[in-house]
């Protein structure tokens, strides 16, 4: 039984390393495997690659080998010739493995992006507006956190279905780039949940930048349904939600809700 | 003495970089909206096209490029590779939001910074024959005179007319005494003077005026402008200290590899900024020559011929790289030393006026490059 489990493990990891290697350097001529493995005689990759196509190299060249020395013919690259006046123009289209393309796509998502799909919205609120304020929660001497009593943002939030959207007229009073109103209309994804809460992304400033200062770029923390949170009473709006924010190790932030009113 | 907890992309933000916006729309002049913005990164000291976009495929790179080639690119195909600085500008890749073309440049061969850094701005057929620039003749027939918003006006921005300069000062006590001159100088003026300088005004006293001055957010800073009603179509950045003659390195700690970071995160500060008008804008890089394709005994490169041109946004719709490959054997180098240049980087450029300024290749090639045979690319960047 125990040589079974060892021969099992053995061929699984052989074919591990086989599907590593395959199709990395399948369409490379023998050349550029040759040349690579001069400058670099220990790298496993082209050590293996080489083995795989019986090659001998020389000075860097592939003396030996596969009929694919002379061919540049691709399994991830079409090569085709343009059909305009630069007829000797070619494109090398770009294909990405399904794997490298999920890596590569996660990069250049925004910074207020956010997958809700793993949160029941609230669909049958109609219209609401509600005055908010923002402050401070600073962790530094205490582990619960002590709420500072200024605001670092106040004006209205409106609430139409799930959307969540802050009203003209908000404001960040951190200095700096947050006077840029924008942040608050162009860089927030934030949606209200059944329960009331508000999950998403937005960009939300923690340090005061005074005149002269340089400014500082927003964060971007993501709004969950945080267990210390007061939700929004979506029965009876009238109530003042507190809806607690993380944003660093050393200050997050209390978004309070009020004085809602249908419009 | 405090430590100082510094990230290598923190450390790049400190690095100089210059912003120019240009081609507000102005009432009365612009007959139609153009489709597309169009952004430009100047690249100075000559960007290294082999180490940025690596042509693996060719047996000879790793011959001569042993210590600037590095082994941990993006392989984009059987052919080229990305430099694993481009991380933002991969992800666009795979997004088919940016292209290369390879084995590029501007018509110009002798190797000086300053004659190639004029050629590349004027778009002329020779160094310091023009007085305008290619970027800003575009904007002339595309008729969106307008401002650029900088302290200098680069050459690539000047026009025949109706451009002029302005940066947004943010010196408190400078606020006043700007808006009284511009108010005054307003009144000098007919119709169209006066709703100019109207808004140059209004520009002068507006807050969002703060801008940090690392790349990633003057980029920002300009995309969010091209990104308003009537905001301007047109940005020039300028980053340099491309000039690696020694100690390039390979990867992206080395000196070429931290500024390649800054043009990916110039990309990236773009593509937050524009929002919703990154798909009708189009970026592309310029430099003014290649590097050799040996590298030096100091472990560098010298002043070459021909590189890469990146390109990015919405406006590409399929990414690809886009060559016809020289070779880099040395019977196939320009004059035995340098990658050859295939692609005349003027047909891009050409192709991304057309494409965002919506104007005529034809008109584009006699009108703006003065070279009515320039080729067209058009349909292999933007097909």
């Amino acid at each position: 039984m125990k040589s079974k489990r060892i021969l099992l493990t053995a061929l699984l990891a052989i074919g591990f390393i086989g599907t590593t290697f395959a199709g990395l350097y399948d369409d490379w001529p023998d050349d550029s495997i040759c040349g690579w493995l001069e400058q670099k005689p220990t790298h496993a990759g082209y050590l293996g690659e080489a083995k795989k196509r019986g090659l001998t190299c020389e000075s860097g060249k592939a003396v030996k080998g596969s009929a694919k020395t002379t061919t540049t013919r691709s399994t991830s690259t079409t090569k085709s010739k343009a059909s305009t006046a630069n007829s000797d123009i070619t494109i090398y289209e770009v294909v990405f493995s399904p794997a490298v393309l999920k890596e590569l796509l996660d990069r250049v998502i925004s910074k207020t992006d956010y997958d809700f799909s793993k949160h029941k919205l609230t669909n049958n609120i109609k219209d609401i507006q509600c005055r908010f304020t923002i402050n401070r929660v600073a962790y530094d001497n205490s582990e619960l956190g002590v709420p500072e009593h200024w605001d670092m943002a106040k004006g209205t939030i409106n609430v139409n279905g799930s959307d969540v959207e802050f009203g003209e007229g908000s404001y960040w009073k951190m200095g700096g780039l947050s006077t840029d109103k924008s942040y608050l209309r162009d860089e927030v994804n934030i949606k209200l949940t059944e329960d009331g809460h508000f999950v998403g992304k937005m960009a939300y400033f923690t340090h005061t930048v005074k005149q002269g200062e340089v400014p500082r770029e927003p964060l971007y923390p993501t709004l969950t349904k945080h267990k210390r949170s007061t939700p929004m009473d979506l029965n009876n709006i009238n109530d003042v939600a507190s809806l607690w924010i993380d944003v660093e190790d050393w200050a997050g932030g209390i978004m309070r809700i009020s004085s809602c009113k249908y419009l | 003495m405090p430590k100082l907890n510094l990230t290598r992309r923190e450390f790049l933000k400190v690095s100089g970089a210059s912003l120019f916006l240009a081609g507000l729309p102005l009432p009365g002049f612009t007959s139609d909206k153009p489709p597309g913005t169009i952004s430009v990164i100047m690249l100075e000291g000559g960007m290294d096209g082999l180490t940025a976009v690596p042509p693996f495929g060719d047996p000879n790179l790793l011959r001569m490029r042993r210590n600037l080639t590095s082994d941990n690119y993006l392989k984009l195909n059987s052919f080229f590779g990305l430099h694993p600085s481009f991380k933002y500008f991969a992800g666009l890749m795979a997004k088919n939001n940016a292209s290369v073309v390879h084995a590029t440049n501007f018509p110009y061969v002798l190797r000086s910074h300053f004659e190639g850094q004029n050629l590349m701005q004027g778009g002329g057929l020779s160094p310091f024959s023009e007085t305008t620039g290619w970027l800003g003749r575009a904007l002339d027939l595309a008729k969106v005179p307008g401002r650029s918003l900088s302290l200098d006006m680069p050459l690539v921005l000047r026009g025949m007319s109706d451009n002029d300069n302005f940066y947004p000062a943010s010196i408190k006590s400078s606020s006043d005494l700007m808006t009284q001159l511009i108010d005054t100088i307003s009144m000098a003026h007919s119709k169209e003077g006066s709703e100019i300088f109207a808004k140059v005004s209004k520009k002068s006293t507006q807050k969002d005026s703060i801008v940090p001055r690392n790349p990633a957010s003057l980029a920002k800073f300009a995309g969010k402008a091209m990104s308003q009603d009537g905001g301007p179509l047109s940005s020039v950045i300028k980053v340099d200290q491309f000039d690696t003659h020694a100690n390039q390195g390979s990867d992206e700690n080395g000196n070429h590899g931290t500024q390649l970071t800054l043009i990916d995160d110039i990309i990236a500060g773009y593509k937050e900024g524009l929002g919703d008008a990154w798909d009708r804008s189009i970026i592309l890089t310029l430099t003014e020559f290649g590097r050799t394709v040996l590298e030096n005994g100091t472990g560098g490169t010298e002043h070459g011929y021909g590189s890469a041109g990146l390109l990015a946004g919405g406006a590409i719709t399929k990414s690809r790289v886009i060559s016809q490959w020289p070779g880099l054997a040395k019977n196939e180098q320009f004059e035995k030393r340098d990658l050859m240049s295939t692609i005349d980087y003027r047909s891009v450029c050409a192709a991304c006026i057309e494409k965002s300024l919506g104007l005529d290749h034809d008109l584009i090639a006699s009108k703006v490059f003065y070279t009515p045979k320039l080729p067209r690319v058009y349909d292999q960047i933007f097909s």
